[in-house]
């Protein structure tokens, strides 16, 4: 059901642009000290989630762009997380047919897998760069989004849609 | 079902991933991506705001419905500490002044004020590892790399990063960052590195017989030209002599609050802060203009990003190590 919402253009065409803005403010909303270190990785979860699910139209420059605004944001180097997420866009496009049929807990998991790569990909260049060492937190976020997956899709799948009342 | 729907093959993946890597190259090695950056925070900058909105909006809500009781204690309580702070203050002036007149007096330079600016951290999730801020002022406001960043205790760090809006702050725990300190009590000169922990900071290279003891506050020393002299910066915890080293081993504590800063104080020194910036064209035009032209060096750098004010922080000095976070 799910591919043959993906095939037939079900959401609405604003609503890509809109959620993957929606996930570049969310990184910047402020959160309580004791839960920052586990804000989810928002725009990599969109990213995998429209690559999966609309692949003619969010891939490889959406990630790269996506990517290039993390890096201004978060000043990271310019092309850091932007390489990063135009590979994740990629592999994701590739294999969309693949990862939409995988049963949820499988799919979380390939899923995980992806934003896991995201995540060690940059802590890497990063420690590459300037020699800094690797902490577990650099984990969390990709951990939170794991457990977010679920309930991003499900929400997704109801929102943004054309029989939607919006 | 098959995959011609996507429309980017693997040969834009690597002529992006070719892009990226020459990107990466540029900016890890140059500032001449800054004016790129600059550009693009402009696009960023909306959603920055946007985000931000609601929390500014719940803070204004809260502060228009204060109980006029709740306001009348808070200002009681303030108007008791400006007291307080005016007595420290009298007292600072009086020595302030007698120490202009004792370095006269031993014709060394003396040290000019310093003017600040209240930025506040916006909630930009950098990696938790790197120990950098965001802060919501950028060159607009007249930030440059290689200012001094403190907060009511201590000196927090220094700015390696300015867009427009915004500008990021490496904290003295970076473990690329050193900063020239000396102890309070002596004078005792030092370096003090960050080691990429919280609240744990490194004294190398002080020999055994250093004077220098647990509890002795480390404050700037004013070598290099990046950190005014005086403030405080961290307070040793432990010293640790070995036979078999040849140096002590020494930990130091930061003494601003690094986790719980909400707003960050940005210093310049007088003479080159950004009240002065109008008032003397002559001056900061002759220096910028040749700074522009020749960008061969740290203050060349320094200059291309942030105007005129960048080349008064620029002549460091023999100790390289204040410089040491400001690769950004």
């Amino acid at each position: 059901m799910l591919i043959e919402a993906a095939r037939k253009n079900e959401h609405r065409w604003w609503w890509i642009p809109a959620s993957l803005l929606l996930a570049l403010a969310l990184l910047v909303v402020p959160l309580p000290d004791a839960i920052a270190v586990w804000r989810p990785d928002w725009v990599a979860l969109a990213i995998v989630y429209w690559a999966i699910f609309a692949p003619q139209r969010v891939g490889v420059m959406i990630g790269w762009l996506c990517g290039l605004a993390l890096d201004v944001m978060q000043f990271t180097l310019l092309g850091q997380q932007a390489l990063s997420l135009a590979i994740v866009a990629f592999v994701a496009n590739r294999y969309h047919v693949e990862f939409a049929k995988m049963p949820p807990l499988q799919q979380t998991l390939a899923v995980f897998a992806l934003l896991l790569f995201d995540t060690v990909f940059v802590a890497f260049i990063q420690a590459f760069v300037f020699q800094s060492g690797f902490d577990w937190k650099t984990v969390a976020p990709t951990a939170s989004a794991l457990i977010l997956w679920p309930m991003v899709t499900l929400a997704m799948r109801n929102l943004g849609r054309r029989d939607d009342m919006f | 079902m098959d995959n011609s729907t996507v429309r980017l093959p693997a040969s834009s993946l690597i002529a992006l991933a070719f892009i990226s890597i020459l990107l990466m190259v540029v900016d890890a090695r140059t500032q001449h991506l800054q004016f790129v950056r600059s550009m693009l925070s402009h696009a960023t900058q909306p959603m920055v705001v946007a985000a931000t909105l609601p929390g500014a909006v719940g803070r204004w809500v809260a502060s228009q419905t204060r109980t006029d009781e709740q306001l009348s204690v808070v200002n009681d309580k303030l108007a008791e500490e400006n007291l307080l702070l005016r007595a420290r203050l009298q007292k600072l002036e009086a020595l302030e002044s007698e120490n202009a007149r004792l370095t006269n007096l031993m014709s060394a330079s003396a040290s000019a004020g310093e003017n600040a600016l209240l930025a506040e951290l916006v909630e930009v999730s950098l990696e938790p590892f790197t120990h950098r801020i965001t802060v919501n002022r950028g060159h607009n406001s007249g930030v440059y790399v290689g200012q001094a960043a403190i907060d009511t205790n201590g000196i927090m760090g220094q700015v390696t990063g300015v867009t427009p809006y915004s500008s990021v702050v490496t904290l003295i725990t970076d473990p690329n960052h050193a900063i020239p300190v000396q102890v309070r009590r002596n004078g005792l000169r030092a370096i003090l590195y960050g080691l990429g922990t919280k609240d744990h900071l490194s004294l190398p290279y002080l020999a055994p017989q250093s004077d220098i003891v647990e509890g002795d506050i480390l404050v700037t020393s004013g070598m290099g030209g990046r950190f005014p002299p005086g403030y405080p910066v961290a307070r040793v915890t432990e010293v640790m002599a070995d036979a078999n080293e040849p140096f002590l081993e020494i930990s130091a504590t930061p003494q601003a609050k690094l986790d719980y800063a909400k707003q960050v104080l940005l210093i310049w020194s007088v003479a080159e802060g950004p009240l002065a910036q109008p008032v003397d064209p002559a001056e900061t035009d002759a220096d910028a203009a040749p700074a522009d032209a020749v960008p061969n060096d740290a203050a060349g750098e320094d200059a291309e990003a942030t105007g005129p004010q960048a080349t008064d922080a620029a002549p460091a000095a023999p100790e390289p190590a204040s410089t040491a976070g400001g690769s950004q």
